[in-house]
């Protein structure tokens, strides 16, 4: 006991030893200091961007060619057809509607890890984050055996009788949302317990003492303190279902394709870089634009200087 | 029927008796100081009467009403916060008007409640502040203007000015027993602070170990304390403990064969064993022997400067004990090794019954070293 004890603190002697000495090595200090994070800023995101919005005003050849001679032509195909359009409203609608169900469903559960006070605390937050051990990819095929013509499910629902035949569950929007709500619930759990957590019992208990029922406390202070956690949790839960790759992918239907895998199609399929560039273009501006009037809704400024206490 | 009745209040968290059995009545537009030190079970009896916490057993009423199965919020009682709890998205009027939003008023009544409030704290034009734009002292006026607006029966204040600087505890201290003469609210008032609860409070009750010591008036409890907790914490003093002899002249005398001269205090009978408190402030100390029955000679053993008290550590041979006493720093300051006299008028002399000596004897052994020679 009390040698293993000796060795976790050796161990971690040795590991602030070996950091302070990282950091008085000028040049380790150099490449983390914070202005450096302005460099890492324009080497690879400014650069890359200003690359893609330069592509989508060029023109696209034969086979894999591109012509560098400015044209709209690739805003004006998207502006023309209404295929492409459909496809990012019908994205932004997945978006709002996994949105819909993941916040109260993520709310209540952040809630109630935050307001727990039992020594389980940290293991019911552990099993909330636990899936990130396990790649995207891995856990989105793993509901293909769960969901699949022989998966767990419909084994299950035929065995009980329930069904006579298996139920179509894969390659469907259900699937695909599914996927979407597991995937995404902890990025909307953890604001929440964040903002609940830091809410002092007191002010409840203040609220009740001056007449407001649990009901009341909950929709005069607790909600309102919790505000900036849910704005973060919807701009989250919004932002990472309507650019999903993988769920719509391998879980959804063929109505299913969504904004993202339709963008990678026309970059690696039909190599028009130029169109590619210009639909991820509309999409981060009409998403931008999206999140810009939320939260102006949202009163998000008012929400945070309020809990900024 | 009193105006709030605690009935054998019993509080048990797992193993631990937060409160054991304490009954307290209070009278309408009474200002009541519970004191004891931290752990004494003082905070859980007032976070019972608001009913953030639920009795082991026993009842409270209010005004007639069991309150004890009541939620807080049907209770009508406002409290204060140490922290003062005020809510961090909303204005100082919203604050304050919290409570009359809760019981449905408009939003007219509101504003003028609020605006009596504000003009009452003297924070008149705070209404669109948030409260972490106020300083300490006045988020601590505005949680008692908001634990006041709703008209509550009762106001609870659980040590609302202690995490306040001096000064500004002072002046807070006045403002408070102000505010409560002026609208005559019903007050328990939860403290650690022996001055604050002496001066603040019409009555005290002082708590220890769960239990309530003593329920009088601030200078019955002071002069006439109930057990010797009460007399050690209500004041700085010295313990000597005898046996009362009321047949001649009546007088404790000492365990080494000494006499002091007390005045008869009823309740006590001749041959009973008591305590003897010395108060730092009553003993005086001077250069020659005084005329005075009670005057003993003692040696300064250590003396603590303060400008103007001088606060000296006396040795006693005849008493067996280090009496601390408390002089005059304006005039002339005795030398540690000096030799002088204290003498202390018997109507001065504070003694109760010497039980429970043994549970007190750590709170004894702060102010009374026996027998450093």
């Amino acid at each position: 006991m009390s040698s293993t004890n000796l060795n976790r603190d050796s161990i971690q002697d040795a590991f602030l030893a070996t950091k302070t000495r990282l950091m008085e090595n000028r040049r380790v200090r150099f490449l983390l200091s914070p202005g450096l994070g302005l460099v890492w800023t324009l080497v690879f995101l400014l650069i890359p961007l200003t690359i893609i919005v330069a592509f989508s005003f060029f023109r696209s050849g034969d086979g894999t060619t591109i012509i560098y001679e400015l044209t709209f032509e690739n805003y004006l195909r998207f502006i023309d057809g209404t295929v492409y359009q459909r496809i990012i409203v019908r994205s932004f609608g997945i978006g709002v509607l996994t949105t819909l169900i993941v916040l109260p469903l993520g709310y209540t559960l952040g809630y109630f890890i935050g307001r727990s006070k039992s020594k389980w605390t940290p293991i019911l937050l552990g099993l909330v984050v636990v899936q990130f051990w396990v790649p995207l990819v891995i856990r989105t095929y793993a509901w293909i055996t769960i969901l699949g013509r022989e998966g767990v499910v419909n084994n299950f629902l035929m065995w009980t009788g329930l069904v006579a035949e298996p139920l179509q569950l894969l390659y469907t929007t259900h699937g695909m949302l599914l996927g979407l709500i597991v995937s995404i619930l902890p990025f909307m759990v953890l604001p929440v317990y964040a903002s609940v957590s830091t809410i002092d019992e007191e002010i409840i208990q203040a609220a009740k003492t001056m007449g407001a029922s649990d009901i009341r406390a909950f929709v005069e202070v607790t909600l309102p303190l919790t505000w900036p956690g849910v704005v973060s949790g919807i701009l989250f839960t919004f932002i990472l279902s309507a650019g999903a790759f993988i769920a719509p992918e391998l879980l959804g239907g063929s109505s299913d394709r969504l904004i993202a895998p339709v963008i990678a199609t026309v970059f690696m399929q039909d190599f028009n870089w130029p169109f590619a560039a210009a639909l991820s273009l509309i999409y981060v501006l009409l998403i931008g634009l999206v999140l810009y009037l939320f939260t102006r809704k949202a009163d998000l400024e008012e929400a945070l200087e309020g809990a900024s206490l | 029927m009193s105006f709030l009745e605690i009935n054998s209040l019993r509080k048990v968290f797992g193993d631990t008796v937060a409160v054991d059995d304490v009954s307290l009545t209070v009278e309408e537009g009474d200002f009541i100081t519970v004191v004891g030190p931290s752990g004494c079970g003082k905070t859980t009896t007032l976070l019972n009467v608001a009913g953030l916490q639920a009795p082991t057993s026993g009842s409270i009423e209010l005004k007639g009403r069991d309150l004890t199965d009541l939620p807080a919020y049907k209770r009508d009682i406002g409290v204060v916060f140490q922290d003062y709890a005020l809510f961090p998205h909303k204005t100082v009027a919203e604050n304050i008007a919290f409570g009359l939003k809760m019981r449905g008023e408009s939003q007219s009544k509101r504003d003028e409640v609020v605006e009596e409030m504000l003009s009452m704290i003297d924070l008149e034009g705070y209404e669109d502040v948030y409260p972490h734009q106020c300083s300490g002292g006045e988020q601590q006026r505005v949680a008692v203007a908001r634990a006041l607006a709703f008209d509550p029966d009762l106001v609870l204040m659980d040590e609302p000015l202690s995490n306040l600087d001096k000064k500004l505890r002072q002046s807070l201290r006045t403002e408070l027993k102000r505010i409560q003469r002026e609208t005559g609210v019903t007050t328990i008032y939860v403290t650690h602070n022996q001055t604050e609860a002496l001066s603040m409070g019409d009555k005290i009750a002082v708590m220890n170990n769960g239990n309530l010591e003593q329920f009088a008036d601030p200078k019955l409890a002071y002069e006439k304390p109930a057990s010797p907790f009460v007399a050690n914490f209500l004041g700085q003093s010295s313990r000597i403990d005898g046996t009362l002899r009321t047949d001649s002249a009546p007088h404790v005398q000492l365990e080494n064969g000494a006499i002091l001269e007390v005045d008869v205090r009823e309740g006590f009978d001749d041959g009973d064993a008591v305590a003897v408190f010395l108060r730092n402030e009553l003993v005086s100390v001077t250069e020659n022997q005084p005329a005075d029955v009670n005057a003993f000679t003692g040696r300064v053993a250590e003396v603590d400067y303060q400008g103007r008290d001088v606060i000296y550590y006396v040795t006693v041979p005849d008493l067996d004990v280090t009496v601390q006493v408390s002089g005059d720093g304006r005039g002339t300051v005795y030398e540690a090794g000096k030799k002088v006299w204290l003498s202390i008028a018997p109507e001065d002399v504070i003694y109760t019954a010497s039980e429970g000596r043994t549970g007190d004897q750590k709170h004894a052994a702060v102010q009374t070293s026996v027998g450093a020679q």
